[in-house]
C-alpha cells in the first residue's frame, strides 16, 4: 500500500488538474485550418474573411491534395462571426495553424482593439500571429485578389516575410507585440503593410500556380493608441528600422567618387538611444553600422582609401536622412513607434512618472540628435580593371 | 574494502605469489576455488608423498593426462628405485613423463600462470620446485557463436550446457588468480550446481555474501530457469524492469565480472546472470567497446533515444494527433490528415491494433522454429504493411509510427529490456488515448517512478545517474577515451576502484 498509495495521489492530481474531465478529441482529418484571418470594418458591423484549407483524399500514398478556400461572413464581433463561420465549413475549424491576421485600413482606423480581441482571448489562437495591414484596399479584397489560385496565400506571404531580412523595408510585428503596447501605452505601434502590387502585374499564363496581382509587403503603419495615424513608405521604415533594431539586411545605394553608382550591403547594425532628461528632453541616437560593398564601378581602383571614405560618407548620409524621416514622421503623428519613451523609462523610472501620462505630445516635440557610424568591411575586391581591355 | 584499494594491485596475492613454490601455496593462492584438482603421487617403496599433481578441472585432457603423466609415474621402472627426490625430479623432467611440452619451474607465479592456462602442474614440495607439463585440452563440446546476442569486434564465444566448459571458458579469458569460481547446489530434488564467479580483489565482499546467503536459501525442488534464480537473488521479484543481466557471451561476463559484478553459472543452462545490474547495463553491449569511443558514445546515445522513442511514440503520437494538432507543425499535420482520409478508424484504434499485431509477430517469431521464421516475417510484412494500407484499414503514418516505435524497441541489446520497453510502450499508449499528452507524460512519471524505488542488491538501479557518492559517467550513457576511464564504477563499491594506475 506504501508504493501504490503515491502512484493513486499522482493518478488523482492529474486527473483534477485537467478539470475533472476527460480533454476534448480532434480528428485531424476531420479538421480545416484557418490560415489567414482578415477583419474589416463594414459599416458599425465587422466583417471577417477567412482563408482555410481544403484536404482531400490523396490519389496515391504521400501525396496530399490541399485546396485553399476564402469564406467572408459580418457579424456584430469578431467572435460572433468566427462561431458562425463554422456553419460554412464541412469540418471543424481550427486556428491551431493561424498564420497571418490581416486587418483593413478602414477598420484599423476605427481601432484594432475590436478586431484583435477575439484573437487574444480565445483559447485556440496564439499569440505568434503575424500582423499586417493592408492600405488603400479591405482585407477581403486583399484576400481575394493576392491568393494564388491552387497554392497558399500564407505560403506566399511566408516568402515575403523572408525576404524582408534583405530588403529591410519592414519587419514581422506579431500578436504579442500589439498586446505588449496595449500594456505599455507610452508605445505606438508599428504594423507592416501590405497592398497589390499593381506596378509589377504577372501574366497568368498557363501556370495554375502564378497569381494574378503581386503583393507588396513594405513600410509601417504607425498607430496612435490603437488607432490608424499614417503610413511609413518603405525607405523611411528601413530608417524606423536602424532605430530600433529589426535592420538585419539592406541595400543603400550611393554615388561613388567619380559619380558611379555603386551599392552597399547593410550586414550589421546597432543603435542606441541615449535619453537626457535636462530641459528641454532630448535624445540621442548613435546608430553603428557594418556593410560591403557589393556592386560598384569595376574600372575604380578601390585600394585608394579616399575611395572607401567617400562611399562611408555618403553611406552615412543616406542612413542618416532615412532615420530623420523616420523620426518627423513619428513625431507628426505623436507615435513613439521607435522605443524613445522606453529608454526613457528604463534610465529613470521616477522621472519618468512625471511625464508619462503626456509622453505623446512630449515625444513629438522632442529634441533628436543622430550619430551614425559606418563602416565598410568587405569589398570583394580582385584587383582594378584596366578601363583599355 | 582493502585500504590500499586505489593502488591497482593487490598486495595480498603478490605476497603469495612471492612465496617458493609448493602445493600448499598453489593452495592458499587458488583458496575458494573448487575446479582445482589436488592429487598426491607416491611413488612405489616409498611412504611420503614424492610429489604432487595440480590442474584445473576442465581445462586439461584427461586422457592425456592419465596416459602420458599418471601412468608412467606408477610404471616406470627407475623412479621406484630412487633413493632421493631429486633423483625422481630428475628422472620426470629428463623423459620419464610421456609430455613433450614440459617447463621446469621454481616460481609460483609461472606456475600459477601455467596451471589457469589449463597445463597440468608436478609439485616437488620438497624441493620447492614444479614441473609444468602441457596437457590442455577443453571439453569438446562446440562453443558456438552467440545467437541472441550480436557481436561486432568483441568475442563470439557463447555459453554452453556444461557447466565446467564455462568456467573455464571464462577462466580463459581472465587469467587471474583472483578469479574466484564458488561452487554450491541448490534446488533440494534436483540439486543442481550453482557457480559463482567473481573477482576476489575487486568485487565487494557484501554482493558475493548476500548471492550466497540467497541461494543457500531458495526453497525450490529444482532450478526452474535462470529468471527464477535471479529473483530469488533480488529482493525486487515484481519488477518488470531487468535488475540482473542474462547474457549467454563469455564477454559480457568478463567485462561485468571485471567491474566488480558477481556472475552466476547454473549447470545445464547455457547463460549467465550477472548482479546488480542496473538500467545503464540493459542499454550497453560489449559491442560497444569495439568501436572507437566517439562512435561508441554515439551509439549509447542512440540506445538511450530507442528506449524513450520506443516508450513513448506511439502515445506522443496519438496525443498530438487527437489532443494537440496545434502542436504538430502545419505541413506535416496536412501530410498526416491527408493520409488518414477514408480510413475507418481513429488513430488510437488503429495505433493498438497495429502495436498488437506487432507484439503477436514477435511472439510467433520466438515460437516458431528458424526455418520458417522468414515465412513469418514476409507474411507479417505484407499484411501489416503493404495489405492494411491498400484495404484503407490503417494509414501510413500510424504503420509508420508503429513500425519505428518497434525498431527502436528491437535495438535494445537487452533482450529483456526489450520486452519492457513494450510492455511500457503499451502503458504509455494506453494513458495517452485517455488522458492526451498529460496521459503520455504521467506513464513517463510512472516509470521513473519504478525505476527509482529499484535497489537489487541496495545498487541503486539509476546509478550512476542518480548517486550519493561521486558521479563517474566515464562508461555510462557516454564512453570516455580508455585513458580517462581510470575508475570502476563506484556504485559497485569496488574493493580496487581504480581500473589502471
Amino acid at each position: 500500500m506504501k508504493k501504490t498509495a503515491p502512484l493513486i495521489l499522482i493518478l488523482s492530481a492529474v486527473m483534477l488538474c485537467q478539470g475533472c474531465s476527460f480533454p476534448q478529441k480532434y480528428k485531424i482529418e476531420e479538421t480545416q485550418n484557418i490560415l489567414i484571418f482578415g477583419v474589416d470594418s463594414k459599416g458599425d458591423e465587422m466583417q471577417v474573411t477567412i482563408v482555410v484549407d481544403s484536404i482531400k483524399e490523396s490519389a496515391s500514398a504521400g501525396e496530399e491534395q490541399v485546396t485553399y478556400k476564402a469564406y467572408t461572413m459580418t457579424g456584430q464581433t469578431v467572435f460572433e462571426i468566427s462561431r458562425n463561420l463554422h456553419a460554412l465549413t464541412d469540418k471543424r475549424i481550427s486556428y491551431y495553424h493561424l498564420k497571418y491576421v490581416i486587418i483593413g485600413e478602414e477598420a484599423a482606423r476605427k481601432g484594432i482593439t475590436e478586431c484583435l480581441n477575439f484573437i487574444l482571448e480565445d483559447h485556440e489562437p496564439v499569440f505568434t500571429h503575424r500582423l499586417l495591414i493592408t492600405r488603400g484596399i479591405t482585407a477581403k479584397e486583399f484576400i481575394e485578389q493576392a491568393s494564388p489560385q491552387s497554392s497558399s496565400l500564407a505560403d506566399y506571404l511566408d516568402s515575403l516575410s523572408n525576404d524582408l531580412k534583405n530588403t529591410g523595408k519592414s519587419s514581422e510585428v506579431r500578436v504579442i507585440d500589439y498586446a505588449i503596447a496595449m500594456k505599455r501605452p507610452w508605445i505606438s505601434l508599428y504594423i507592416p503593410v501590405v497592398e497589390p502590387d499593381t506596378s509589377s502585374v504577372v501574366q497568368a499564363g498557363n501556370s495554375q500556380n502564378s497569381q494574378s496581382v503581386n503583393v507588396k509587403l513594405e513600410g509601417y503603419a504607425i498607430f496612435n493608441g490603437d488607432r490608424l495615424a499614417g503610413f511609413m513608405d518603405g525607405d523611411t521604415a528601413m530608417g524606423a528600422n536602424f532605430i530600433i533594431n529589426e535592420l538585419h539586411g539592406a541595400c543603400i545605394t550611393v554615388q561613388d567618387i567619380k559619380g558611379q553608382s555603386a551599392s552597399i550591403e547593410v550586414i550589421d547594425s546597432r543603435a542606441k538611444i541615449i535619453p537626457d532628461f535636462s530641459d528641454p528632453l532630448s535624445a540621442t541616437i548613435k546608430v553603428s553600422v557594418k556593410a560591403n560593398l557589393v556592386d560598384y564601378n569595376i574600372y575604380a581602383d578601390i585600394s585608394e582609401e579616399e575611395f572607401l571614405r567617400c562611399l562611408e560618407q555618403q553611406g552615412r548620409d543616406n542612413i542618416l536622412n532615412k532615420i530623420e524621416k523616420a523620426i518627423v514622421l513619428a513625431q507628426q503623428n505623436d507615435a513613439d513607434m521607435l522605443g524613445v519613451g522606453e529608454a526613457f523609462h528604463h534610465k529613470d523610472p521616477i522621472k519618468w512618472q512625471s511625464i508619462e501620462s503626456g509622453w505623446p505630445a512630449i515625444f513629438g516635440g522632442m529634441v533628436f540628435f543622430v550619430e551614425v557610424t559606418l563602416e565598410i568591411k568587405g569589398t570583394y575586391y580582385f584587383g582594378a580593371v584596366e578601363e583599355e581591355r | 574494502m582493502s585500504a590500499n584499494g586505489d593502488t591497482g594491485k593487490d598486495e595480498e596475492m603478490d605476497g603469495l605469489l612471492s612465496r617458493s613454490l609448493c602445493s600448499e601455496t598453489i593452495k592458499e593462492v587458488l583458496a575458494g576455488s573448487t575446479d582445482i584438482v589436488y592429487r598426491e603421487i607416491r611413488i612405489k617403496n616409498r611412504a611420503d608423498p614424492a610429489m604432487n599433481i595440480v590442474f584445473v578441472n576442465g581445462m586439461v585432457n584427461q586422457e592425456v593426462l592419465n596416459k602420458s603423466v599418471i601412468d608412467p609415474l606408477f610404471k616406470y621402472i627407475s623412479l621406484s628405485e630412487c633413493t632421493a627426490l631429486s633423483q625422481v625430479y630428475d628422472l620426470c623432467a629428463g623423459g620419464a613423463i610421456g609430455i613433450a611440452d614440459i617447463k621446469e619451474t621454481t616460481n609460483t607465479r609461472d606456475a600459477v600462470d601455467g596451471l589457469l592456462s589449463g597445463n597440468t602442474l608436478l609439485l616437488f614440495d620438497k624441493l620447492k620446485r614444479g614441473i609444468i607439463l602441457n596437457t590442455i585440452g577443453f571439453e569438446k563440446r562446440a562453443v558456438a557463436e552467440s545467437t541472441e546476442e550480436g557481436t561486432y569486434r568483441s568475442g563470439k564465444d557463447a555459453f554452453v550446457e556444461t557447466f565446467r566448459t564455462n568456467t573455464a571458458t571464462l577462466r580463459k579469458k581472465i587469467k587471474n588468480p583472483n578469479l574466484c569460481i564458488e561452487e554450491m547446489a541448490a534446488g533440494k530434488q534436483s540439486n543442481t550446481r550453482i557457480g559463482l564467479i567473481y573477482m576476489k580483489n575487486i568485487c565487494n565482499n557484501d554482493f558475493v555474501d548476500k548471492i550466497r546467503k540467497r541461494i543457500q536459501t531458495i526453497d525450490q525442488d529444482r532450478i526452474m530457469s535462470l529468471r527464477d534464480l535471479g529473483l530469488s537473488i533480488v529482493s525486487e521479484k515484481y519488477t518488470p524492469f531487468p535488475v540482473f543481466i542474462t547474457t549467454e557471451k563469455a564477454d559480457t561476463c568478463c567485462i561485468s565480472i571485471l567491474e566488480g559484478k558477481v556472475a552466476v553459472l547454473v549447470d545445464e543452462i547455457p547463460y549467465a546472470i550477472v548482479l546488480p545490474g542496473v538500467f545503464g547495463d540493459m542499454l550497453q553491449s560489449p559491442s560497444d567497446y569495439g568501436y572507437n569511443f566517439l562512435s561508441s558514445s554515439l551509439f549509447r546515445m542512440l540506445q538511450y533515444a530507442c528506449f524513450f522513442i520506443s516508450v513513448v511514440l506511439p502515445g506522443f503520437f496519438i496525443s498530438i494527433t487527437t489532443y494537440h494538432p496545434d502542436m504538430i507543425p502545419y505541413k506535416l499535420a496536412i501530410s498526416i490528415a491527408g493520409s488518414r482520409m477514408g480510413t475507418p478508424f481513429s488513430v488510437s484504434v488503429e495505433t493498438v491494433i497495429m502495436s498488437l499485431a506487432f507484439f503477436t509477430l514477435i511472439q510467433a517469431s520466438i515460437q516458431i522454429s528458424r526455418t520458417i521464421g522468414g515465412t513469418i516475417s514476409i507474411v507479417g510484412g505484407l499484411i501489416l504493411g503493404e495489405a492494411a494500407i491498400q484495404a484503407g484499414l490503417v494509414s501510413p503514418a500510424v504503420i509508420v509510427v508503429v513500425a519505428a516505435a518497434s525498431i527502436c524497441s528491437l535495438a535494445i541489446p537487452n533482450k529483456e529490456g526489450s520486452a519492457t520497453v513494450l510492455l511500457f510502450q503499451g502503458l504509455c499508449t494506453a494513458f495517452s488515448i485517455v488522458l492526451g499528452l498529460l496521459g503520455t507524460a504521467f506513464s513517463l512519471l510512472v516509470i521513473l517512478f519504478i525505476l527509482a524505488k529499484l535497489e537489487p542488491l541496495g545498487v541503486p538501479y539509476l546509478s550512476p545517474y542518480f548517486a550519493a557518492e561521486k558521479i563517474h559517467l566515464e562508461d555510462s550513457f557516454i564512453r570516455f577515451p580508455r585513458p580517462m576511464s581510470k575508475w570502476r564504477p563506484a556504485f559497485l563499491h569496488p574493493k580496487n576502484k581504480r581500473r589502471m594506475s
